[in-house]
């Protein structure tokens, strides 16, 4: 019996394993907290990338997934018409295994398996600003968020450090400056594309991508299993460098070395078990997706990090006298506020000469250009709130002479081809209480769990923003020079961007969120939730590194409230 | 592909049978031509015989063998076979037979299969250099011949690694460099 109780009592479970849950326990571990981290996919070890190394014609069908496979198991998560290609393809869910429903549209994209989507997410680490951080409240949207740049700035500098961010420092307000390591530099053509730009549009900033690849590495501070890039632009395959950061070269290891760390996979956790009397959480129930069996885990601390979606299904799934719609859900946000990133706008162009440039290697990310409207008063737009941002890039295409077939044609394609400037817009979406996803407790999947089910949509901000957006993108390009320019406004559906957030918001008030300013849930004090489910506003930045530092505070803040005998 | 097969394909796609007349150098010529074009027993799997054999025709007509493969040296007729029946969606695949069937027809009343190199050279430059508003049906099928042949021929392990600059790992990003320090050759990936 005593056997059982250690293999089934922790100081701390983590539900998830992705960036912030790995994030989460590895935080826990280190503060010697005995933590149980469960992942409800398989086990993926630091090295099992099966396509690292495979060129194209070491796959089939040219890197693409065939229709028949297509049309069986990813019939949702192509939609998208670029993600599922063989290179990724086993770190995506599989729809028919993995159901969702939808009222409206919605591009749920996920990998279940130990790293979850940090093993092939776009590592683009851009900081919050107090923009963003006060938008709601400057806006008089949703609810303000409870906390400000100054209260995560060393945060951000304390996972910065640990992750390791390549980037150019800017000194701009709405992109603050991070602890990086040396950028991956703008190519020549973007480094004209750069000052073309700041020329004529001073506020507009051309620069590298902020992006989690060692471009230095330094083992005293990259701990894990990391090393330096080698420039293969691989990324989203793993990297068996460990020259990006996720989970297997990170925060696994680290916890791991700890001894502190269990890490179960294959393990659905069906809800948190909620007790009356104490007025806490007291454990999660667990089923093991092959055997089926359910084994309740019992931990002092609950950390949820399970996606915004996952942990708020988790949560709605958490039914109890006291909580009959959902643990820790008395405001009844819980589910609302859903949040992404709009995209399928921006802008191509071609860039005459530069014939003689190039490059060497294929660096991991390109440029990346902050927002630069509605920023302050002088930006102002009257047709929308809130702004967008770039990422992008420029580089040669294939050399196809237009004319020409034959021996001569074939004397060109050999060589580089014309310059190529492409930017990719990413805009705000606003946190609409309307926008929810829901859980369907008529409907169950294969282990008995209720289907989720979206229900959100972008409106009319976002349709305005997008029209700016693609102008602006154009603009751009017009003034580095560029030719045969091709602006494009393709509406995606909410959840295309792969940044859902806002399902249990943080606020001040417990009556409209659900966590409080240390993602601490107001209802329930000893479960925090640290994924993207806390957000209050969605920004344009890549949200991951701001989870990982809130994360990273929130265990720093929980240790100390357990250690002052307050929780 | 054996001498019968090249004479079954020649009459399907020519419309007429190869009769004796015909020269012994010119039957011999399309033969090895053909025969470059469909490799051993490998079967399409999308289009029929003769379809895929004028494909490839096409195909080592915009990629001829040089001191470099040709396009079917390196299989871009299979792997455009392949794409076709494995991952094209039907919508596409629809179009590009209307389109085809146009293609086709042209290069039949043209004796395409039967024409020289030059002469088929020829036959496609002109669709090559027909203006915007000329562009019919053939040319739209001519365009994605030409477009798809491009792209899987740079694609191929052969000509990654031995014509273009195969770098898998390169180590180290350097943003800019002149194209002279790689003889003006591009990147394979």
């Amino acid at each position: 019996m005593g056997d059982l109780k250690m293999q089934i009592q922790y100081d701390a479970i983590v539900i998830g394993s992705g960036i912030s849950g790995g994030y989460s326990a590895m935080e826990l571990c280190k503060k010697g907290y005995k933590t149980l981290m469960l992942e409800r996919g398989r086990m993926v070890e630091h090295g099992d990338y099966p396509t690292a190394h495979l060129d194209t014609w070491d796959m089939p069908n040219q890197g693409k997934v065939s229709r028949k496979e297509v049309e069986e198991h990813y019939f949702k998560q192509n939609r998208l018409g670029w993600w599922v290609n063989e290179d990724v393809k086993p770190f995506i869910n599989k729809d028919d295994e993995y159901p969702y429903d939808e009222d409206e549209r919605f591009d749920w994209i996920r990998g279940h398996h130990v790293g979850g989507r940090s093993v092939m997410w776009g590592r683009h680490c851009p900081r919050w600003s107090d923009y963003d951080f006060d938008a709601n409240r400057r806006d008089g949207i949703a609810v303000d968020w409870p906390i400000r740049y100054k209260d995560i700035e060393s945060w951000y500098d304390y996972v910065e450090t640990f992750v390791g961010v390549a980037g150019q420092a800017e000194g701009l307000k709405q992109a603050p400056d991070g602890r990086f390591i040396a950028p991956f530099p703008l190519n020549c053509v973007e480094r004209k594309m750069r000052a073309a730009v700041r020329e004529k549009y001073p506020n507009r900033v051309v620069t590298p991508c902020r992006t989690a690849n060692l471009s230095e590495y330094n083992p005293e501070v990259h701990l894990g299993t990391r090393g330096q890039c080698l420039a293969r632009n691989r990324c989203k395959r793993g990297c068996p460098f460990g020259a990006f950061f996720s989970t297997q070269s990170a925060t696994l290891p680290v916890a791991r070395e700890t001894g502190n760390l269990t890490l179960k996979s294959d393990a659905i956790v069906m809800e948190i078990v909620y007790d009356e009397r104490l007025k806490k959480a007291t454990g999660v129930m667990v089923k093991d997706a092959n055997t089926g069996e359910v084994t309740t885990y019992y931990a002092r601390l609950i950390f949820c990090n399970a996606s915004t979606v996952g942990t708020a299904a988790i949560l709605l799934n958490s039914r109890s006298e006291t909580f009959p719609n959902g643990l820790g859900n008395s405001s009844g946000e819980l589910g609302h506020n859903l949040m992404d990133h709009h995209y399928g706008m921006g802008a191509s162009g071609i860039l005459e000469g530069y014939e003689e440039e190039y490059y060497k290697g294929r660096r991991p990310k390109g440029f990346f250009i902050p927002p630069f409207t509605n920023i302050d008063e002088k930006t102002k737009q009257g047709e929308y709130l809130r702004n967008f941002s770039y990422q992008g890039g420029a580089s040669r295409m294939n050399n196809v002479p237009e004319g020409m077939i034959g021996s001569a044609l074939k004397a060109e394609i050999f060589k580089p081809g014309k310059w190529r400037i492409n930017m990719e817009c990413f805009g705000e979406i606003l946190p609409y209480h309307e926008n929810k996803m829901y859980l369907n407790f008529d409907k169950r999947d294969k282990h008995g769990m209720p289907i989720i089910t979206f229900d959100a949509k972008l409106r009319e901000n976002e349709i305005k923003m997008r029209e700016h957006g693609v102008k602006c993108a154009i603009e751009m390009l017009e003034a580095a020079g560029c030719t045969n320019i091709r602006g494009r406004n393709n509406v995606t559906a909410v959840g295309a961007c792969i940044h859902e957030m806002g399902t249990a918001r943080m606020g001040h008030d417990p009556k409209s969120s659900v966590l409080n300013r240390w993602n601490q849930m107001h209802d329930v004090p000893n479960v925090f939730v640290t994924d993207g489910a806390c957000m209050t506003s969605a920004g344009t930045q890549n949200p991951s590194l701001t989870y990982m530092a809130l994360a990273a505070r929130a265990v720093d803040y929980a240790d100390k409230q357990i250690k002052a005998n307050k929780l | 592909m054996n001498r019968r097969d090249v004479l079954k394909m020649a009459t399907a796609v020519t419309g007429m049978g190869l009769i004796a007349p015909l020269s012994a150098a010119l039957l011999a010529q399309q033969e090895l031509t053909l025969a470059n074009g469909m490799l051993g027993s490998d079967k399409p799997q999308y289009f029929s015989q003769e379809q895929l054999g004028l494909i490839s025709l096409v195909m080592d007509t915009i990629l001829p063998r040089t001191n470099s493969p040709s396009a079917s040296d390196v299989n871009t007729h299979l792997i455009m076979d392949n794409m076709f029946a494995q991952v094209f969606k039907p919508a596409y695949k629809e179009t590009f037979q209307q389109r085809f069937s146009a293609f086709q027809k042209l290069l039949m009343a043209q004796n395409f299969v039967l024409a020289n190199p030059a002469h088929k050279l020829a036959l496609l430059q002109q669709l090559e250099s027909s203006k915007p508003e000329q562009r019919t049906a053939a040319y739209q099928a001519y365009f994605d011949i030409k477009q798809q042949t491009i792209s899987y021929y740079l694609k191929t392990e052969e000509i990654s690694k031995k014509h273009l600059n195969y770098l898998p790992i390169p180590g180290i990003y350097v943003p800019c460099i002149k194209v002279s320090e790689v003889n003006n050759i591009a990147w394979a990936i």
